[in-house]
């Protein structure tokens, strides 16, 4: 994979999900300073984020929805 | 005098073990945290993908649920590193997360019939493999 499609990649990844660019973002920002302990922490609250996102899209659509498609 | 200087000597190597010890924690944290972030921004990806209906119901699903069991892997992963404060202990969670990363990029995402949806949502599978691949590398 070249340059160019590297960055077409990026930014098709960019404009499907506006979220990735506040990952870049946080990625650029200076973490140095924290602790493992802190480090730890902002996963924990992000893979319990990635876990409720995962139960509301596994939850059954509602009884009005369905019978409405 | 020669007792003091062992007693410095000895608490000088303290501090740098305790300073090489806490640092290896400092990166081994935030790859596990790089590792969450990726691993979010692929989620949301994938489920924006989803509500543009690019992917079919029953693969959106099968998706998720992988996400869902990453998600406990990480949690464990984040504890076996806070435990032994390094990425070497953790080694057994980081299998399991492999595993699971594994499972959906050759199987789960496979499933999505869009191909610039599929390359996307691999591309960032594919960074969640490399960030733990480094803890892994960093385990070693």
């Amino acid at each position: 994979m070249n340059a160019s499609e590297i960055l077409k990649l990026l930014s098709l990844i960019a404009a499907a999900e506006p979220a990735v660019l506040g990952y870049i973002k946080s990625l650029l920002e200076n973490t140095q300073g924290m602790t493992g302990d802190q480090f730890l922490s902002e996963a924990d609250g992000i893979w319990a984020q990635v876990k409720a996102n995962a139960q509301q899209q596994l939850q059954p659509a509602p009884a009005a929805a369905r019978s409405q498609s | 005098m020669k007792k003091l200087y062992y007693v410095v000597f000895v608490l000088m190597v303290s501090l740098l073990l305790t300073g090489f010890s806490c640092e290896r924690y400092a990166k081994a944290g935030q790859l596990a945290k790089d590792f969450a972030a990726t691993a979010l921004v692929a989620q949301q990806l994938e489920t924006q993908a989803y509500n543009g209906g690019y992917i079919q119901p029953a693969t959106h699903l099968a998706i998720q649920s992988k996400f869902s069991q990453l998600a406990d892997a990480g949690v464990r992963l984040d504890q076996a590193i806070n435990q032994t404060h390094n990425a070497q202990g953790a080694k057994a969670q980081i299998d399991v997360a492999a595993s699971l990363l594994s499972d959906l990029s050759n199987n789960q995402i496979t499933g999505i019939k869009d191909d610039k949806t599929r390359l996307a949502v691999q591309a960032a599978i594919v960074s969640c493999q490399a960030i733990l691949d480094n803890i892994a590398a960093f385990a070693q």
